[in-house]
């Protein structure tokens, strides 16, 4: 069976510095997979890289075997990628319920003569209330992005994603910035979007957050895999330690 | 009677003009401030053709599509500047245009094009002609704006990183709105043409380019009404008040100077407000 996400020996520079050093990672579909490291581990770097916002140096990417090296960033959208970003990026002219539809009709989007011809979007409205409801902004659905505060805005942008109807979801940061109980009732969110079959990919640095919900963890730090295994062990491994809470002689100092 | 069919037919061209650069600037958010070149380049192959016995109608599709394989070439650039470089380069395009038509002898030079025939029409005719191309035209506006294709363009023009990001083809929504922008200010130039008789270089320059674009920031960026009344008073007051049109580009700097500062999403907007403001203040009594 093909992998849904296939990474291989990504290499990505920025003049002298190796932003993401040769890795390797594949997922396969259906998984919630933690993405952790420390700041500056080159995390969104890779996901800039899936997504087709920066260009590797070196390595191939695909998608269900298909490659996605050379595709733009909207091609890989339309090949079944969807990404939530982590600084909140709302149309901020359009409603909450708008912002929405505007994904929802991808179809209608794909060339500019063709969405010329198609008028109405009542339809798609309407589904983006049932979407926005799915991650608690039912409510909201007829309110401007300006009017709102950030944990809404995170919600905003995890539905909007989740509105391409994507094979494999890359979720930047949604926790960040969210207090303890709203990053809590995120993190149960996105669990159930897994549950009921979506595959993810989660950036995240509230560790709490991640090791509670995703059953496999991948860790990077400097660019280069640390670890990439089952959450349990994964967390007991002595690279990740140290990489988290210092070196053993660090701590003895 | 007369004077007011030609007010009219003048109106009515810059109204045309005026949303043809709405096209680009309002509704897909890419500045240009060389408009007036597209306006030129229709203006001269209708001229041309039109020496050339050809009849005015026939004359419109050409004009157009001169017009827009210049403005789909204008457009690719937009893929690789954004912005203030946007606005710089559009204005490189416009002076090249009246750079590249003084020099050439076969346009007339300097002296430009003279004698050009008339369509037959007649004044109220061709006041019917105009008229009819201005209001098809803004009714297609309408009607892309309450498309699909309207909505993409607005998500493009607040923030096109995160239009790609939902999967939106940025590069061809910029390249189809600078062909259909651009060809609609074919056909109001040759249009333009055929109301003056004369075509010239000095009938297309920055001061030009910088009329159109504050008629559409004054007007309301994006909003067709809005546009479309801006553009018909504004080009008619220089012909009302001649000293006026000695200030021209005083006056419409300023404008769209003050209208950036104080109120920039134009006339519209400010009516939205002031609608707005009212029915609040009914409700509350």
């Amino acid at each position: 069976m093909t992998a849904l996400l296939a990474i291989e020996d990504v290499t990505v520079r920025f003049g002298g510095v190796i932003a993401v050093d040769k890795v390797s990672l594949s997922l396969k579909d259906g998984e919630l997979l933690g993405f952790i490291g420390p700041n500056g581990a080159g995390k969104t770097t890779l996901l800039r890289a899936i997504i087709g916002m920066v260009n590797p140096q070196q390595g191939r990417i695909s998608l269900l075997g298909k490659p996605l090296d050379r595709l733009p960033v909207h091609q890989r959208i339309r090949a079944g990628l969807a990404l939530a970003q982590q600084i909140v990026k709302p149309f901020r002219s359009m409603t909450l319920a708008e912002n929405v539809a505007l994904a929802l009709g991808a179809h209608k989007t794909r060339s500019p003569w063709g969405a010329m011809a198609h008028r109405g979007n009542a339809q798609e409205l309407q589904a983006a209330r049932g979407l926005l409801a799915r991650v608690g902004l039912g409510d909201a659905a007829d309110r401007m992005p300006a009017e709102l505060p950030l944990g809404f805005l995170k919600r905003l942008e995890l539905a909007r994603a989740l509105a391409l109807d994507p094979k494999l979801l890359l979720l930047d940061e949604p926790l960040a910035g969210l207090n303890q109980a709203e990053a809590g009732a995120m993190a149960d969110t996105i669990a159930d979007i897994n549950r009921d079959g979506q595959s993810i990919v989660l950036i995240e640095h509230n560790l709490r957050e991640v090791t509670r919900i995703c059953p496999r963890l991948y860790v990077q730090d400097n660019g280069r895999k640390l670890a990439d295994g089952p959450t349990g062990e994964v967390m007991k491994d002595r690279h990740v330690l140290e990489a988290y809470l210092g070196s053993s002689t660090d701590a003895e100092a | 009677m007369a004077y007011e069919i030609s007010l009219a037919t003048a109106m009515g061209i810059s109204v045309l003009f005026a949303l043809s650069l709405n096209f680009i600037t309002g509704f897909c958010g890419q500045i240009s401030l060389g408009h007036a070149a597209f306006l030129g380049i229709g203006a001269y192959v209708s001229g041309m053709l039109l020496k050339a016995g050809w009849p005015l109608l026939a004359t419109l599709p050409f004009a157009a599509l001169a017009a827009g394989l210049v403005g789909i070439g204008v457009g690719l650039t937009s893929l690789r500047v954004r912005h203030d470089f946007l606005a710089i380069t559009t204005m490189g395009v416009g002076f090249l245009f009246v750079g590249i038509v003084r020099q050439q002898d076969a346009l007339g030079g300097e002296l430009g094009i003279s004698g050009i025939p008339s369509s037959g029409l007649g004044k109220p005719g061709f006041l019917v002609l105009v008229i009819v191309c201005a209001a098809l035209f803004a009714l297609f506006s309408l009607l892309v704006r309450r498309s699909w294709m309207g909505r993409a363009f607005d998500a493009i023009a607040e923030d096109e990183d995160t239009a790609r990001v939902l999967g939106i083809d940025v590069a061809g929504y910029k390249l189809a709105a600078f062909a259909i922008g651009t060809a609609v200010a074919g056909i109001a130039g040759a249009l333009y043409a055929q109301n003056i008789r004369f075509v010239g270089p000095d009938s297309f320059g920055f001061v030009e380019s910088v009329t159109v674009l504050s008629m559409v920031v004054v007007g309301g960026i994006g909003s067709i009404a809005g546009v479309a009344v801006t553009a018909a008073v504004l080009s008619a007051l220089p012909l009302w008040f001649q000293f006026i049109d000695d200030y021209k580009l005083l006056l419409y700097s300023a404008l769209l100077f003050a209208m950036m500062r104080f109120c920039p999403d134009g006339l519209a907007g400010l009516a939205r407000r002031l609608m707005r403001r009212t029915t609040q203040r009914g409700a509350r009594s």
